[in-house]
């Protein structure tokens, strides 16, 4: 198994880098070892963990693992980090100036007109939270209640100021197609731990992101990598019931017939390829018994579900409907409870998307309405994590695309600004659980939240980070595709690990 | 079509035979590195192995170390991280000949031909001295740096990587081989199979070959008609004839043209956030379907894609000047951002970026996406080779355009009067400059360096020296010149890749010195002169190809070779081919009876669950499913949004559509097994299936065994192998009926959605069996050879 660890871990060898690599690809996509992709990764899986129980492979890491699974909460469309995480005091003081041309000079914004914007101080108010006094806003309370298990990074940046780019950034390390998601990366690095269920699933709640399904495909790696959307409403996966009128007996049936002819076309032919085929089957019928239960809530206490809030009513935000359709509380609070029950049962990678947060106008009820939506669901899911002796191996991330402006938005034709602009030059997201440190605040930001002025952190740099924690070196977790090695951060940019933030 | 596999075997006298024989490479010369990391490879897939063979390549026999094979790929996985493209350190880049054996900034010179003292670089990967040490991280095995003393040594000969010499004529070796080939492509490959001891496999039986042509060339099966009229009436020549019909099938363009398509990065829709729907999309890939199936030469269908819009007015016929133009939209499927408060500029560099990129893939199978911030690290692209290219199209409009509404048969039609706007490109008068940008960032031009004019990489070939303004046409041009090495190579590549599943050059993307080196460098290169001589026929090539043994191979594997050569890069037989996404689509469509065979025409709306379309930004699109049988039309009409494709595609490895992609991947999932057992297009494909083949047992008077065997010749295009096969089914039908017996409202459910199927309460019997001929054909449509082809 040794040489297969090193063939795994993508580390390549110089002499025939492109042979082997081509057929490394060849065999991930085709599997020329007669088991399949997904099939092999988990023969190593299940021999690593008769070898040690519950650890992370080591085969496939570059060094000790802290988390094993990730649930990634991916607010979409750019939360007001103004009026979350990042208190500025100085900017209540300023409100209504303008800013100094020297800050405007090379900035780029999507509405904001230059000439006579002016800062937009908070309606906020912000307290301390937990032994560390981390600063949240009253939008924040059941966050706040977990400060000590969390790492806030008030200095986040990235390089895109659009919707959609800046969501392929932080989902897929640039603002590019094609590329592979964070959570298709990190199965391809470690693999399922579940066979029944898919390694990467993704929730959704809210309107449809900008990104829509770009978010969460596999790029240039095998499609079994791909993000799976479990749905909110019909069978949760896709094409996952039997047809009506169609009982388990006959579907059992029907694949044992069916198995058994591609059986005998695997005897004459030889190919590999139809063990897979034979394989699958078997693990769609597996997946088929396994996902009812999965998202079957009925086995849940009322005071878990209370601890999540997902009986809670929407509360009354006006005719907008930038939270959604109706019934988002619930829907969000059971995607956090969904999770959960995802990572309990060996789903690697989790990403709730909620769309969207893009308040160009309007954003003290917008923002309050999607605030008190997630604010307890993710606090739930947090303190249920850790009630269960999850949290020490399951990374919860919170983020978003960037963050907005302390200017106000003052689009033409607006009669007053109730809303900001896209902000990527500063902004904040936090991290729990999987070996991060809680109780930090890392960055910050200058006095109205503009640049960040201390420890800036870009979103290779926090990708970086989450590989880290899962036991891979981002430079090293890579693959071969047009010529080059390509990995989740940018080649040409040197991006580091957040050490301050690692338990 | 003026090939045969006659003429091949006529012409053998005129070829000139080389009597020397090939030495066999002694194996023990082979570098031991190699068999170490195929030994890694090959355990990991077949735990025992004996790998010699696959590294093995008897091109270079000469026995000196290869710059090319040994040293280039050393230097670009050891050295380039510093000294390449990108870094320079010490002034020092292995991309360049001159710089490595020039003098260098500390007066000491990296390579002397001759002379390993003087050689800078052996002192230092030889050092102790940790601060003159290199690479610095890491240390060479003896064996790495033996062979650089050798090349050194020997006169350190720095070869051009070969596939940027153009491609050339080579002898045929042997004149038994000659005898034992159809045409000059069995050559080649029994040249190199019995250097090894081996052979080709047997042809494939009758059927399978008959299947095989049918979906290679059309993407669909034989009807049950074709299939008997064929079978019954096979003779020596019906090989030959059933391609050339094919060939001339309407489907043949649906087929071809998906690949095409792929490469342009075709799509229904603007893509980014608002991924608005671009209703006249289609009329590209209808001019790429009539363009395939008028089998227009290579070299002309290339320049109306790239330049149509600089040449249309030369052309007198209004029609086919205005298709020119349409064909020009090839460079409008880029993306195109419309989100609220976009930087207009920002996203036209993208654009002209993604033209580039596209244009170099497709033609020259090179990426230089890397070369728009610095060197390319690796290959000889330089960064201002980059911008010269952006020169090309930085000049473009992209307007809206009239054309006809029709223009079914080419050319040839009448113009109707109503027009549509189709997205075109035009070259416009008024030069933009262009300048490299600093790191690629559009923000930062290097005014001071100068602007940079239109002119094509080195890597597309000698060019004339002249100081005349270039446009898209000339860079069309260039890419097909005889002095380009890449172009036809590239393209014949592509071909082969669609009828072997794997390219004579494995990386199709990737030709430049970190790609696979080919294990048929002459066949590739006679195969794109001939590509070349042939008028850039596509038709030809593609029949020059299935007219070979090669081709006509079984696909069964042999446990014995597959140990030794597991990609079967030596082709020592054919390979199973996973059918592309729209294609299974299709299959179970015409197994039905349900497929709508109409060619051509704007896309369509196939059935999609609502959650799905809602993925798209704030819910803003809405899915009009399509009725009247257009919900049947085939897979490559399916209305694309970039942002919400149709699950059913992405699911078998549809391309995304957001850049180009020579070769999908092929992937083998657990949600392609619920795709076909349950999703709704593939239930009611069942569920016709099942009802047909009800039919046509009570019709017809057959027995159950009689009528799945009917089923699977619609399906496989094969009889049942033997009993085993048929009795699965039979048991199967039997333990549905005792069910449905029982059941019978479950029954009248299976049914429920078959059109047609009046027979409720008044007659359970009917809906016991037709449910039990559902589960049944349901079985058969998912076997794996239903979506494989052998």
């Amino acid at each position: 198994m040794n040489q297969a660890r090193q063939f795994f871990n993508s580390m390549r060898p110089s002499e025939m880098a492109g042979l082997v690599n081509s057929s490394r690809r060849d065999f991930l996509c085709s599997s020329a070892s007669g088991a399949g992709a997904l099939a092999l990764l988990a023969m190593m899986h299940q021999d690593q963990a008769l070898a040690s129980s519950n650890q992370v492979p080591e085969a496939l890491t570059h060094f000790a693992p802290k988390a094993k699974r990730c649930i990634f909460i991916f607010m979409a469309g750019a939360p007001s980090q103004i009026d979350l995480f990042d208190y500025k005091p100085e900017l209540s003081r300023l409100h209504g100036k303008k800013m100094p041309d020297s800050l405007l000079e090379k900035v780029r914004f999507a509405f904001i007109k230059k000439e006579s914007a002016t800062l937009m101080s908070s309606k906020r108010t912000f307290k301390r939270h937990g032994q560390s006094g981390m600063l949240f806003s009253d939008l924040l309370p059941h966050i706040g209640s977990c400060a000590d298990d969390i790492a806030l990074i008030k200095s986040m940046h990235t390089d895109q100021f659009n919707h959609h780019p800046g969501q392929l950034v932080m989902q897929c390390g640039k603002g590019e197609f094609g590329l592979p998601a964070m959570g298709s990366w990190i199965n391809y690095g470690l693999g399922s731990e579940n066979q029944d269920l898919p390694g990467y699933v993704v929730l959704t709640a809210g309107r449809g992101s900008s990104g829509g399904a770009t978010l969460w495909q596999s790029g240039f790696l095998p499609s079994v990598y791909a993000g799976v959307r479990f749905r909110n409403q019909g069978a949760p996966v896709l094409n996952l019931a039997s047809p009506s009128g169609l009982p388990d007996e006959l579907q059992r049936q029907s694949l044992d017939a069916i198995r058994s002819i591609n059986q005998s076309q695997f005897d004459l032919v030889r190919d590999p390829e139809i063990q897979s085929r034979i394989e699958n089957y078997e693990l769609a019928f597996r997946m088929q018994m396994a996902a009812p239960e999965l998202t079957d809530l009925s086995d849940e206490t009322q005071s878990i579900r209370d601890l999540y809030g997902v009986d809670r009513e929407d509360i009354e935000t006006g005719k907008s409907t930038r939270g959604g359709s109706p019934g988002q509380f619930k829907l969000f609070a059971k995607n956090c409870l969904l999770a959960r029950r995802m990572v309990e049962r060996g789903v690697r990678f989790v990403n709730i998307i909620h769309a969207s947060w893009d308040h160009h106008s309007n954003l003290d009820k917008e923002l309050t309405y999607n605030a008190t939506m997630s604010d307890q669901p993710i606090a739930g899911l947090i303190k249920d994590l850790k009630q269960r002796g999850l949290l020490d191996e399951t990374l919860v991330v919170w983020g978003s695309e960037f963050g907005r402006t302390p200017l106000g938005e003052n689009r033409p034709g607006r009669a007053s600004n109730t809303g900001r602009d896209h902000h990527p030059y500063a902004f904040s997201m936090f991290l729990a659980g999987g070996g991060i440190k809680g109780g930090v605040t890392h960055g910050e930001t200058d006095d109205i939240g503009w640049n960040p002025i201390k420890d800036p952190v870009h979103a290779n740099d926090l990708q970086a980070t989450i590989l880290h924690l899962f036991g891979m070196d981002h430079e090293k977790l890579t693959y071969l595709h047009r010529g080059a090695n390509q990995r989740l951060t940018t080649i040409t940019r040197q991006s580091s690990v957040i050490k301050n933030i690692l338990a | 079509m003026k090939s045969g596999p006659r003429k091949w075997v006529q012409s053998t006298g005129l070829l000139k035979i080389r009597s020397d024989k090939l030495i066999e490479r002694d194996l023990s010369m082979l570098r031991k590195f190699k068999p170490i990391w195929l030994l890694i490879m090959v355990a990991f897939f077949c735990a025992a192995c004996e790998c010699q063979a696959a590294s093995a390549d008897s091109d270079s026999l000469s026995g000196k170390v290869s710059f090319s094979k040994d040293i280039q790929p050393l230097l670009s996985e050891k050295c380039v991280r510093c000294h390449g493209g990108v870094r320079k350190k010490a002034g020092l880049t292995f991309l360049s000949k001159s710089v490595s054996m020039g003098q260098l900034e500390s007066g000491a010179f990296a390579i002397v031909p001759g002379n390993l003292e003087e050689s800078e670089l052996i002192k230092r990967i030889k050092s102790s001295d940790p601060d003159e040490k290199m690479p610095p991280e890491e240390d060479l095995t003896n064996e790495q740096i033996s062979l650089l003393e050798e090349w050194i040594s020997e006169g350190a000969e720095w070869e051009v990587h070969w596939s940027f010499f153009k491609p050339t004529e080579s002898d045929p070796q042997s004149l038994e081989i000659m005898e034992s080939s159809i045409n000059p492509i069995d050559h080649y490959v029994i040249e190199k199979l019995s250097e090894r001891g081996w052979t080709m496999s047997p042809e494939a039986n009758v059927s399978t070959l008959v299947r095989r042509l049918f979906i290679d060339l059309t993407g669909l099966n034989p009807s049950e008609l074709e299939y008997n009229e064929i079978l019954n009436s096979w003779d020596e020549n019906s090989y030959e004839e059933l391609i050339d019909n094919l060939l001339s099938s309407p489907h043949f363009g649906e087929r071809w043209a998906r690949y095409w398509l792929d490469q342009a990065r075709y799509a229904d829709s603007d893509g980014y956030e608002k991924d608005r729907p671009r209703p006249n999309a289609w009329r590209y890939r209808e001019w790429v379907i009539h363009a395939i199936n008028g089998d227009m030469p290579f070299d002309e269908f290339t320049r109306l894609q790239l330049a149509g819009d600089i040449i249309y007015h030369q052309t007198p016929d209004e029609v086919r000047s205005k298709e020119m133009l349409v064909a020009s939209a090839f460079h409008r499927q880029t993306l195109f951002n419309t989100e609220g408060g976009i930087d207009k500029e920002e996203d036209r560099v993208k654009r002209v970026v993604d033209r580039i990129n596209t244009t170099s893939q497709i033609w020259a199978g090179i990426t230089i996406e890397c070369a728009q911030c610095h060197d390319h690290p690796y290959d000889p692209v330089s960064q201002k080779e980059f911008y010269q290219l952006f020169a090309f199209f930085n000049n473009d409009t992209e307007p809206k355009i009239k054309v006809p509404v029709s223009y079914n048969s080419s050319s040839q039609i009448k113009e109707e009067l109503m027009e549509a706007d189709v997205m075109g490109m035009l070259a416009h008068e008024k030069s933009r400059k262009t300048y490299i940008f600093h790191r690629g960032d559009f923000q930062q031009p290097k005014m001071e360096s100068g602007a940079v004019h239109a002119r094509t990489p080195q890597i597309f070939g000698e060019i004339e020296d002249s100081n005349k303004t270039l446009n898209r046409l000339d860079l069309a041009n260039q890419l097909l010149s005889e002095h380009n090495p890449l172009t036809a190579r590239v393209t014949v590549n592509n071909v082969w890749q669609k009828l072997f599943g794997r390219g004579l050059m494995p990386t199709l993307d990737d030709w430049g010195t970190r790609g696979v080196t080919p294990t048929h460098p002459k066949l590739l290169d006679w195969l794109a002169l001939e590509f070349r001589n042939n008028g850039w026929s596509r038709k030809e090539l593609i029949k020059t190809i299935m007219m070979s043994k090669t081709y006509r191979q079984s696909s069964r594997h042999r446990l014995e070779l597959e140990k030794m050569d597991p990609n079967n890069d030596y082709l020592f037989r054919q390979n199973r081919i996973r059918l592309d996404a729209e294609l299974i689509r299709d299959i179970f469509l015409q197994v039905a009876g349900l497929l709508d065979r109409k060619v051509g025409g704007p896309s369509v709306f196939p059935p999609l669950p609502p959650d799905v379309a809602a993925q798209s930004y704030a819910n803003n699109f809405k899915w009009a499913t399509s009725k009247n049988g257009n919900q049947y039309r085939r897979g490559l009409y399916t209305f694309f949004k970039r942002t919400a494709p149709h699950p059913n595609l992405i699911l078998f490895d549809c391309t995304d559509s957001n850049s180009t992609i020579s070769q999908r991947m092929v992937s083998n999932t657990p949600l392609q097994a619920l795709a076909t057992l349950q999703n709704q297009v593939f239930m009611d494909a069942s569920r016709n299936f099942g009802k047909r083949l009800f039919e046509r047992q009570t019709k017809d008077r057959l027995s159950l065994s009689e009528a799945i065997n009917l089923g699977l010749i619609m399906t496989l295009s094969r009889p049942a192998h033997g009993d085993s096969e048929t009795q699965s089914l039979e048991k199967l039908f039997q333990q549905s009926k005792i069910y449905y017996l029982k059941n019978k409202e479950m029954a009248a459910k299976l049914c429920d959605r078959l059109a047609g199927n009046s027979n409720t309460d008044t007659d359970t019997d009917h809906n016991v069996n037709l449910a039990s001929w559902i589960v049944v054909s349901r079985a058969i449509l998912n076997l794996d050879e239903v979506i494989n082809r052998n």
